[in-house]
């Protein structure tokens, strides 16, 4: 205010905002989970007697970054029905697991593990975790190899099953 | 005693009250306004919401809110399930104003740390509820998008209208990525001169 001539002058400008502006956040949140969180796979290696591989799929749907193990029922191929006096390596046939879990945005896990480092209650295979990533609806492949033994394998069906297990990492 | 009270533009009450204060006091003074109003686009009063999913408004006020889904931003599978709304106010103008909404993220950002370039599509727009709007498509990885401008033209003395900023998430067939889902729209309202 200013006073001017025995008067007053006032600066109405000062008492207006010509502008104006609005704000509006918008927001939301998703939890993280992880569908689907237990697989199992049987896996029929046929005649183990010679060298062979077999693969399978399953999804990996994780909307947040998770880990996962792996877990084999019994270490190795192992025959059906065997004799429970049979020694183990006359029923059963070692094998490798290669596992591998595309990601979201890409890049994947990429692990190899030994069946008996895979034996249910004998974990020792190392797992990698997704980082900071994610998977959804992601096809994850598995491949197990195993080589042929020259040892005298009685006849018969060799199998194993797999147990995937994905949990979201706290 | 001479009183002289000349008024070149628009006086404001305010400033009849200071005269009258002064006329009270039995002095003599000379008034002079050769101000003009300036040229304004003002909001007023509190902005109204029609959100149709339960949503959470906090730090309302003239000029900012936070409009928060919570979880109903997605589905218990976590695919993005649908929303939309709107914010009304009012804006006093007396002039041509340029109304410019801009948009944060160009997208609904996923902010929680480790989630980069994690973004949810959506549509967002604003105008003069006395015309009409398409919504504009935001899917844009690029920040401070410019989402849309318009003009109002002057009014002869002055106008009052509403303005709306309208939204609409669509839903998603595919889980979102777990986290914080923030976008900021500003609106900047200013006189074309």
């Amino acid at each position: 205010m200013a006073a001017a001539l025995g008067g007053v002058a006032f600066p109405v400008t000062a008492l207006f905002a010509a502008a104006d502006k609005v704000k509006i956040e918008v927001t939301g949140n998703i939890k993280p989970y992880c569908a689907n969180s237990v697989t199992a796979v049987p896996v029929n290696a046929g005649d183990p007697r010679k060298a062979g591989s077999a693969k399978f799929a399953f999804t990996v749907d994780c909307n947040a970054p998770f880990q996962y193990t792996m877990q084999s029922d019994n270490g190795a191929l192992r025959l059906v029905n065997a004799p429970a006096t049979a020694s183990r390596d006359k029923i059963e046939v070692a094998y490798d697991v290669h596992i591998r879990i595309p990601l979201t945005l890409g890049g994947a896990i990429d692990n190899k593990c030994s069946s008996s480092s895979i034996k249910q209650g004998a974990v020792s295979c190392k797992f990698t975790d997704s980082g900071h990533k994610v998977a959804i609806k992601q096809q994850a492949e598995t491949q197990i190899s195993w080589n042929g033994t020259l040892s005298q394998l009685p006849a018969g069906q060799y199998i194993d099953r797999l147990t995937v297990f994905v949990t979201v990492k706290l | 005693m001479t009183r002289f009270l000349k008024v070149a533009c628009g006086v404001s009450a305010l400033v009849l009250l200071y005269a009258a204060h002064a006329a009270g006091n039995n002095s003599s003074f000379q008034l002079n306004v050769a101000n003009h109003f300036p040229d304004y686009c003002m909001i007023g009063g509190d902005p109204t919401y029609s959100l149709d999913t339960a949503a959470t408004v906090t730090n309302s006020t003239t000029s900012s809110a936070k409009i928060d889904f919570g979880a109903n931003f997605s589905n218990t599978n976590a695919t993005g399930r649908k929303m939309s709304g709107s914010v009304h106010f009012t804006v006093y103008t007396n002039a041509q104003c340029n109304y410019v909404l801009t948009s944060a993220y160009g997208a609904l950002k996923n902010i929680t740390a480790g989630q980069t370039a994690v973004f949810r599509d959506y549509y967002a727009d604003a105008y003069d509820v006395s015309g009409s709007s398409t919504l504009v498509h935001l899917n844009s990885l690029s920040s401070d998008k410019i989402v849309n401008q318009f003009t109002i033209p002057a009014p002869l003395w002055w106008r009052r209208s509403t303005v709306t900023i309208e939204f609409s998430i669509p839903e998603t067939s595919n889980p979102l990525a777990a986290g914080e889902y923030q976008d900021i729209l500003l609106l900047n309202i200013y006189p074309l001169i």
